[in-house]
């Protein structure tokens, strides 16, 4: 009904609606480039402040921890992974580590059969069932933890050994409504490629400013909203139990999942740990993987906006106005982007032409000017905002890619329309990201060290 | 360089949060006693620097000398035609100015009265001057220890009675003191800490600096330089190009966003250079200082020295001679030589002939740019102030007495008896028949229809029209088209033509022998050099904005 009205209305008045389509188009970019301006700031006043430490957890008298990780025809890095599992520090006897493996996956349940397992590691073979995601697999995990607290873990990853005593020690010091750690994530690849490198700071920006500006200074019963990382989410297994663990047909189910711990009136913290992943090098991969997330954004924005005020209810105005700005926000300026783009090329393309004086005709005084902020100011800003993060977060070689951040944001806005797409087409196809494509490079034996030294180069 | 793995935390008895770094509340709870003195001091700073500045203003405008430069007028008027006038918008801007400081007096210039008396164009360099005057404090107490060096550098700067004249009006020079000041501050804090944040700031001061007067690009070059020396000894190439690219994303934005908007709206990057009134058009035909570099170093030494007077110009010598001779080169102090770039910059403007100081204390028969001496005054305050740093107490005392004496003694002087050095051009431009006698022929006579006016060359008449006049009523070259059109055909749209007997008076080249003129229009005054012509008007004006139809007028 409203679609055809608007399309009566176009047909009307289509310079009318168009100007006031892109009137609602500079609101949205000037509310969510103000947001995260907002945010970054707020990151630095964290990052002055410090991180929250807690002691690590030390000795053999503690609770028990389950690790789950899932596995899709991960032979290839599997033998590393296991190896880095096995370094995880943390009292045998305490730990379980369950590898949840499809019943249909011969390539990985064959490699598994030639190495040699943890005493504290055990298969988990998934029975067949749809939707074949990755919740769905560590629901099932879930139902077979014995531990009372749980950490999911990718197959390239690589967390600090000391890990599980920090989450356990900052349990121990956190209030009961902490129903979630998140560790940091950051890559042990990022000089493979150009992209990783943009990929790296990408991260950067978001796990050493944003989300420190999100965690910072929040009261204790204040509404929350955090958007999970895929990995190194540490929870009570009890809270997540009673949460109904994941959601098995959302492509992002750490996004979803950090929505439902919120409306629980439950929160997330930072921990103060690292787990090293493997950054995507190719761009074609890079694209299926970011389709995904955005996918599972708008999945997640869809399923909770169901109903709004109920949500803004549970998670209170500050947590409502992150999701908005965080799920629903970051996914539609994505998909804008290019189309605002194209609008640009096209006027000055066709400078002193009838197309470049009707494109001016869509912008009046009270739209220009604010339209022409949102273009030069808030485009530098993040722009200059990526070589700033470098630099204070001391990855200085990576300062010199921060000049090619517009065409990282290409790549984002097509791996956002691939999103979209596929949600329509496919809305709960997971597409895999292929792992361990990093150790086909030389001297990848020493991927962290070499990452930690880009870190501190 | 390898991870360590395996080291664990240490044990607590008990569970407990920490931070890496003490909090706010912490640090302000245990406050030593030297960063309560300073903060104390730094109060004390900003209040006296908003009395003066206060004062000042109030001195000034009673005695109506605010609008002494034609150039204040100039500008004040750019920033009140992007919000008002017959096409309004940022084009406005225009070229040959840097658009900053009109854009900061847009806070206040929208309001009919603050336009009209000039305070909203003195504002922003009132504002400027309590935050150089903060910075300067700042800079000694970052550097040296004793309270009364930086007292003794913010007083010098402060009281300046050079200062205090062109705080009071809509000039540019003090705004682009206060970057340049902060600017230093930012780099001598980061050339300590390295910290991205202290980087930023000072590229922000930069980049401020070069929107608001060219002599901020040198400063933009210079500390680019600087960066990438420091960064280099930090950490290396990789280090230097990091901060390098840092540093330079931000503070030359100015730069490039000015040289990008002269592409967009005049169609050409470089028009700011050659057109009209800037610098380089008008200097480059022979000016005394060409290709002689002592004259060119006389010149800009003399008026700097007089800004402040030979005393305490004598002493500023001392003082950077002493800070040579102990610091040298030494990479935590280089951002103060910073200070230094206005003397070098101007050597070399002047030098190359781009531009030029006359004074008549050098053989010249006028005053022209003297106030560019200004940019020097924070140097002498830094140097000055440096030697009441001085180790010994007693001769810390005999110097600061010394010091403010003189300093108290100049700024009575030449706010009482004497007439500051910096006024003296505007007073010898107003021996002619001053602008506002021009204007008030019009202001008088106007009664409806629109003004044709040259911009470039009447803005000052303009401003003291716009007492009176609508500014929609006025058509001048800022107007694109309706300006072009109204040359052509004055009698569709014009009621009132205004035009300086003067070849650089576009109207008047344009028109003073074109038959339109006679025709349609009726030589009403001629006020000094300035001809009225009104036209021959047979039917009352429904509305001044509106032109008129063609054939309308007899």
């Amino acid at each position: 009904m409203l679609t055809v009205a608007g399309l009566i209305l176009l047909a009307w008045r289509p310079r009318d609606v168009l100007i006031a389509l892109l009137a609602g188009l500079t609101v949205t970019y000037l509310v969510t480039g103000g947001y995260k301006i907002w945010l970054l700031v707020r990151g630095e006043r964290a990052n002055s402040d410090g991180p929250l430490h807690a002691a690590a957890a030390m000795g053999d008298d503690l609770p028990m921890y389950s690790v789950l990780v899932p596995l899709n025809r991960e032979a290839r890095i599997l033998p590393v992974l296991l190896e880095r599992l096995k370094s995880i520090s943390y009292p045998p006897d305490r730990l379980e580590i369950l590898l949840l493996i499809e019943m249909d996956d011969e390539e990985t349940q064959r490699a598994l059969g030639e190495c040699t397992l943890g005493i504290n590691m055990r298969p988990v073979i998934a029975p067949p069932g749809q939707p074949r995601t990755k919740p769905r697999a560590l629901n099932i995990g879930l139902s077979q933890a014995r531990g009372e607290y749980v950490v999911i873990y990718d197959a390239e990853d690589q967390p600090d050994s000391d890990q599980l005593r920090k989450a356990v020690g900052m349990f121990a010091t956190m209030p009961d409504n902490v129903g979630c750690l998140q560790a940091r994530l950051n890559f042990y690849n990022p000089t493979q490629s150009t992209l990783t490198r943009l990929f790296a700071v990408d991260y950067a920006c978001w796990y050493d400013q944003m989300l420190a500006g999100l965690a910072y200074n929040r009261r204790p019963n204040s509404g929350e909203f955090v958007p999970l990382g895929g990995t190194s989410n540490h929870f009570r297994v009890e809270t997540l139990r009673q949460l109904g663990g994941w959601d098995p047909f959302n492509v992002t189910e750490d996004c979803d999942l950090g929505t439902r711990l919120g409306r629980a009136g439950l929160q997330v913290a930072m921990l103060d740990s690292v787990t090293w992943e493997e950054a995507v090098p190719r761009a074609r991969p890079w694209i299926r993987q970011r389709s995904r997330w955005v996918k599972g954004y708008i999945q997640s924005y869809l399923v909770h906006m169901r109903n709004p005020l109920r949500l803004l209810r549970q998670l209170g105005p500050r947590g409502f106005a992150d999701f908005q700005m965080l799920v629903g926000g970051s996914s539609l300026i994505a998909l804008l982007n290019p189309i605002l783009w194209a609008l640009t090329i096209l006027y000055a393309a066709s400078a002193g032409t009838e197309v470049a004086r009707f494109i001016q005709t869509l912008f009046p005084l009270p739209l220009y000017y604010p339209s022409l902020l949102c273009l030069v100011i808030g485009n530098f800003i993040f722009f200059f905002c990526n070589a700033y993060v470098c630099v204070r977060h001391d990855y200085i070689s990576l300062t010199r890619y921060t000049l090619l951040t517009p065409l990282y944001w290409i790549l984002l806005s097509i791996g956002a329309w691939a999103g979209l797409l596929s949600l329509i087409r496919h809305p709960f196809y997971w597409a895999k990201t292929e792992h361990g494509v990093s150790l086909l490079q030389p001297g990848s034996a020493i991927a962290v060290d070499s990452a930690v030294a880009v870190e501190s180069a | 360089m390898t991870r360590s793995i395996t080291t664990p935390a240490p044990s607590l008895p008990k569970p407990a949060l920490r931070r890496t770094h003490i909090s706010l509340p912490d640090a302000l709870s245990r406050r030593p006693r030297w960063l309560a003195e300073r903060v104390r001091d730094e109060w004390v700073i900003v209040l006296l620097a908003v009395l003066i500045s206060a004062c000042a203003y109030g001195w000034y405008a009673s005695r109506g000398v605010t609008f002494g430069y034609a150039d204040a007028l100039s500008r004040m008027e750019i920033a009140r035609r992007v919000l008002v006038s017959r096409t309004p918008g940022l084009a406005q801007l225009g070229t040959t100015w840097l658009p900053l400081q009109p854009m900061m007096m847009m806070l206040l210039i929208w309001n009919n009265t603050l336009f009209h008396d000039g305070f909203a164009g003195s504002f922003p360099s009132m504002v400027a001057y309590v935050i150089a005057s903060l910075y300067m404090y700042r800079i000694m107490r970052l550097l040296f220890a004793p309270r009364a060096a930086a007292w003794v550098a913010a007083l010098v700067f402060m009281l300046n009675p050079n200062v205090a004249y062109m705080q009071s009006t809509a000039m540019s020079e003090v705004p682009m003191i206060a970057t340049a000041v902060v600017a230093i501050y930012y780099m001598l804090v980061w050339a300590r800490s390295y910290h991205a944040l202290d980087l930023v700031k000072s590229a922000l001061a930069v980049a401020a600096g070069t929107a608001i007067r060219y002599d901020g690009w040198p400063l933009a070059f210079a500390f680019a330089a600087l960066v990438f020396y420091l960064g280099w000894r930090q950490r290396g190439f990789l280090g230097a190009q990091a901060w390098s690219i840092l540093y330079s994303l931000l503070a030359f934005s100015g730069c490039v966003a000015w040289v990008i908007y002269n592409q967009l709206i005049f169609h050409d990057a470089l028009l700011f250079i050659y057109f009209g009134n800037s610098s380089n058009t008008l200097n480059l035909a022979g000016v005394p200082s060409y290709h002689n570099a002592g004259l060119s170093f006389e010149m800009y030494g003399y008026a700097a020295g007089a800004m402040v007077g030979w005393v305490t110009t004598a002493l500023a010598a001392v003082g950077l001679i002493v800070f040579m001779a102990i610091y040298r080169l030494q990479a935590r102090m280089l951002p103060v030589y910073g200070l230094l770039i206005p003397f070098a910059f101007y050597w070399l403007t002047f030098f190359l002939g781009w531009d030029t100081i006359l004074l008549p204390q050098l053989g010249a028969n006028q005053y022209w740019n003297a106030r560019f001496g200004l940019q020097l005054v924070p140097f002498m305050a830094f140097f000055v102030g440096y030697l009441a740093a001085w180790p010994g107490t007693l001769w810390r005392r005999i110097f600061v007495a010394l010091s403010l004496g003189v300093t108290v003694f100049f700024a009575v002087a030449n706010s009482t008896v004497q007439t500051p050095f910096i006024r003296q051009e505007p007073l010898q431009d107003a021996r002619g028949v001053s602008s506002k006698v021009v204007a008030d022929w019009l202001v008088k006579n106007y009664h409806g229809g629109n003004v044709l006016i040259n911009y470039l060359t009447d803005a000052p008449e303009m401003f003291y029209m716009m007492q009176r006049i609508p500014d929609d009523s006025f058509i001048t070259d800022a107007n694109g088209w309706q300006y072009t059109h109204a040359l052509q055909y004055p009698q569709l749209s014009v009621t009132w033509i205004v035009m300086e007997n003067n070849s650089s008076n576009q109207i008047w080249v344009t028109l003073h022998n074109r038959t339109v003129l006679q025709k349609y229009f009726v030589l009403r005054a001629v006020v000094g050099n300035t001809l009225y012509y009104q036209r021959k008007l047979t039917r009352p004006e429904t509305s001044s904005r509106s032109p008129e139809p063609s054939g309308g007028v007899t």
